[in-house]
């Protein structure tokens, strides 16, 4: 007679369970105070976290920006992120330039929402004109808002560059987000907490300095007690700190000692294809229509740079056919509504072996890169560009 | 899909809430298209692979039942077509490549290819789960399963398919047949897992990783970084992983259904036996009931037994994936195993070093383990031997000093997976049990927040889905 269907174990000898099968063991009667303490698990969940760090969610404005400008009064003021940071050594360039000053604002894989808005409230709040401002980007990030403003240090970054509610960088925003955006965003605003974790990371890293620098723990369990007052020694720390971490990054971690990177390393940001990448169709929903209004509204002289990738042994970039449409077509515009534009694309400098990976330039290259920038752009510098 | 996404949370929270309305046949049909999305979320077309197999070996334990004559031939067709899937989708790149390398030692012509094969998710697990059914009804340990629905939902079951546990059909299928009740507590302990789960991977293991690569990326790291390195991925690992199986179990649990424990704090292992009796556990029975044992175990003489391990271990390794410094893992552990037995033998009678304290032999365990990792992560056999010629002497002061920065900051991200045993079997026993599971409520909280604040919000895949 065949067996129904259910297996049934002809040994005891049966792996790492238990001796009973779980499926067979009687389960617990339900009690009430069962039922109570997953109630007080769940809304524990939904409830506790969601209460705590609000303060995140309006964090203070950051005046750096503001304060940097109006301290050094800049010739010439550039924005960016790692594109520019690693290309413009303005020591160099206010040699080159007869002693202008200049001065970089940039943050890590930011785009144009920050930009955007270290314009409308550091750069005009100033009072301050530079002769140019120049924003250095790549491919289609000034028409791609949402790129980098899902993450907690981004947004954060963000809600402190804005003065209250802005509007307009929202409804750009609302625009590009998908279904699971969307989530995610009310996921932050339930939870802000997560907005706080840069700062939880800076806490746990001062730990790991304990060691290395010696009175540090003590200077940093003074700093969470709240004292008032920054003793000149923390200061004196934080700069040590932030000495160590640079070595860290780039003697440890030079790119020279790293393993050869295959040429897919630090793709391409944009994914090109050749159905319609338009510039035109990408415009309304960007933010850069209010860049330029700011622009010819304050007077802000802005030039637009676009930085090229690390090109092929021959030196030359293959830019695919709608990449190479979009361009011209972004080039025109800007033109035609007063701000400067450079493509560096086509330029040969710098060559393959000036980058350490597909997009940054190597700190060596830097001062060359800086002297290569102002013989591209003599125009805007002699003044004989408008 | 993948569990730290917002695909998964969206799926999951509706798998829960349609899951409990249904009755219990619709339960196992629902959990079937559910496995069966999942899986098939990303890539449709690995569920052809899937169905194949689930096909070949649910068929093959009917006839096997059937056909007691050919049952033989029948496991033959069934393992050869199991083993067949993972060889041509793991490991054809890696045979052709050594076959070219052979026969270019001896000048002969090479083979020439042109395919790409893309590795589907999970194919070693689930393979090995069916070989095991198919392997224990030819056994005779069971009879087999006359319901394809209920076979289909073995192989599939979700929350284990892509990266185990590695489940029995005594303890899984028995399970997904009988009917499942709703419990409060199994709910609380679901999420409790879950969410000690998604700590392990989103805090420790991701916020690790940056770290493990970076020092990985060096060509020729100082001695002690990449010490920091090895130690660094050994919580990585354990952390990806075990948070991973854990997930599993909890979401399993959600569902009334109880997943084999996978690791049991394998860091407090006092030597290599009792490591593989803590970490994967699933796998190292496996590999114990399918092929160390049928081979003749330890009851044979010490050659045969020394084969025994090295062929299993050899396979363990080779398992993980196709490239020699997991076989070389795999035989190091072998290795590891067979100088214990061989310690053992040579030191009955005398108490020395097994008077050693406990603590003592769980770091040297733990460095073993350690050094294994270092193995296990370096994929550039060149450079693996160039790792173990440095030497601390060639270190400067500044050296010492990243390395020791480097490992506060993974210790402090570590700490927790250390005092996890402390509290899951020193404090929280100490509770009656009602009081337990508030305790255990509390703590839960805590994590989702801790989580929440410090999670890492770099995507890192888990680590054995490669596997």
């Amino acid at each position: 007679m065949i067996p129904p269907s259910t297996p049934q174990t002809m040994t005891s000898k049966v792996s790492n369970h238990s001796k009973e099968t779980p499926g067979a063991r009687k389960h617990p009667d339900v009690t009430l105070l069962d039922r109570w303490i997953l109630g007080i698990l769940v809304v524990g969940l939904l409830v506790i976290p969601a209460l705590t760090g609000r303060d995140a969610i309006h964090p203070p404005y950051d005046e750096s920006r503001l304060i940097a400008i109006r301290e050094v009064s800049p010739d010439y003021l550039f924005l960016g992120n790692s594109m520019l940071a690693s290309r413009i050594d303005h020591r160099a360039l206010s040699q080159r330039l007869g002693g202008a000053k200049s001065v970089s604002f940039t943050l890590g894989g930011v785009f144009s929402p920050h930009w955007y808005l270290w314009l409308k409230n550091d750069v005009i709040p100033s009072g301050i004109r530079p002769r140019r401002v120049f924003i250095f980007f790549r491919e289609d990030d000034l028409t791609s808002p949402y790129r980098s403003v899902s993450q907690p240090d981004d947004i954060k970054n963000l809600l402190r560059a804005s003065r209250g509610k802005e509007e307009e960088l929202e409804r750009v925003l609302a625009q590009h987000r998908d279904f699971k955006e969307a989530i995610e965003h009310i996921l932050m605003q339930i939870y802000p907490i997560q907005l706080k974790h840069s700062d939880m990371s800076w806490l746990l890293d001062s730990w790991a300095f304990v060691p290395i620098l010696p009175g540090y723990g003590k200077a940093v369990l003074a700093r969470m007690i709240g004292e008032k007052e920054t003793p000149q020694q923390y200061q004196r720390f934080l700069e040590a700190r932030r000495r160590f971490k640079e070595d860290l990054r780039y003697r440890l971690f030079k790119p020279s000692e790293l393993r050869p990177m295959n040429s897919e390393s630090g793709t391409r940001g944009v994914k090109v294809t050749e159905e319609p990448f338009n510039f035109y169709s990408r415009l309304p929903n960007s933010l850069l229509p209010e860049m330029i209004r700011l622009n010819r509204q304050h007077h802000l002289n802005l030039v637009f740079f676009m930085v090229k990738p690390r090109p092929g042994g021959d030196g030359t970039i293959q830019q695919p056919k709608a990449l190479a449409a979009y361009t011209k077509d972004l080039k025109q515009w800007l033109e035609d509504n007063g701000a400067g534009f450079y493509d560096s694309n086509p330029d040969l400098f710098p060559g393959p072996d000036d980058y350490y990976d597909q997009w940054h330039v190597r700190d060596e290259v830097k001062e060359k890169f800086t002297q290569y920038f102002i013989d591209s752009l003599p125009g805007y510098f002699n003044g004989s560009t408008p | 899909m993948i569990f730290h996404s917002i695909d998964f949370l969206i799926f999951l929270i509706i798998v829960f809430m349609v899951y409990w309305q249904l009755p219990n046949n619709g339960q196992k049909v629902f959990l079937l298209l559910a496995g069966y999305i999942f899986y098939g979320y990303v890539h449709p077309w690995f569920l052809i692979l899937l169905l194949a197999s689930t096909g070949t070996d649910f068929f093959a334990g009917l006839a096997i039942s059937r056909y007691n004559h050919w049952k033989r031939a029948i496991l033959f067709v069934s393992l050869s077509f199991n083993l067949g899937l993972l060889s041509v989708f793991k490991y054809f790149g890696f045979f052709t490549q050594n076959i070219n390398w052979l026969l270019n030692v001896f000048d002969l012509p090479t083979v020439q290819y042109a395919i790409m094969v893309t590795l589907p998710v999970g194919i070693s697990f689930y393979t090995f789960q069916s070989i095991s059914y198919t392997i224990d009804v030819y056994r005779g340990r069971i009879v087999s399963c006359r319901n394809p629905l209920h076979f289909a939902l073995y192989t599939s079951f979700f929350p284990q398919m892509v990266a185990g546990p590695i489940e029995r059909a005594q303890a899984l299928l028995t399970q997904l047949e009988s009917r499942r009740r709703f419990s409060p507590r199994q709910i609380q302990d679901g999420l409790f897992l879950i969410i000690w789960g998604f700590f392990k991977k989103l805090v420790i293991a991701d916020n690790v990783a940056p770290i493990v690569n970076n020092i990985f990326q060096l060509q020729s790291p100082p001695f002690f970084v990449l010490w920091v390195g090895a130690f660094a991925f050994t919580i990585q690992v354990y952390a990806d992983f075990s948070g991973y199986t854990d997930i599993a179990r909890g979401t399993a649990r959600l569902l009334g259904i109880e997943l084999t424990i996978n690791f049991n704090h394998p860091f407090l292992a006092h030597s290599p036996p009792d490591f593989w009796r803590r970490w994967h556990i699933s796998l190292s029975q496996w590999i114990r009931d399918y092929l160390y044992i049928p081979l003749g175990g330890s009851l044979c003489s010490p050659q045969r037994y020394f084969f025994n391990i090295m062929v299993t271990f050899f396979l363990c390794g080779l398992w993980h994936g196709a490239s020699w410094n997991y076989i070389l893992w795999g035989l190091y552990h072998g290795l590891l195993i067979t100088g214990h037995r061989l310690m053992s033998v040579l030191f009955t009678g005398i108490a020395w070093p097994w008077r050693m304290p406990l603590a003592l032999k769980r770091l040297f365990m733990f460095l073993f383990a350690m050094i294994g990792f270092l193995i296990f992560r370096e994929t550039d056999i060149a450079h693996l031997m160039r790792d173990f010629s440095l030497s601390p002497l060639n270190d400067s002061f500044q050296e010492r000093q990243y390395a020791l920065f480097l490992f506060v900051k993974v210790a402090t991200y570590g700490l927790p997976l250390w005092l996890h045993p402390f509290f899951a079997q020193k404090i929280v026993p100490c509770f009656k049990e009602n009081r337990r599971q508030l305790l255990k409520s509390v703590i839960a909280v805590l994590l989702f927040t801790t989580t929440l604040l410090l999670r890492s919000h770099v995507t890192v895949d888990f680590i054995y889905f490669q596997f």
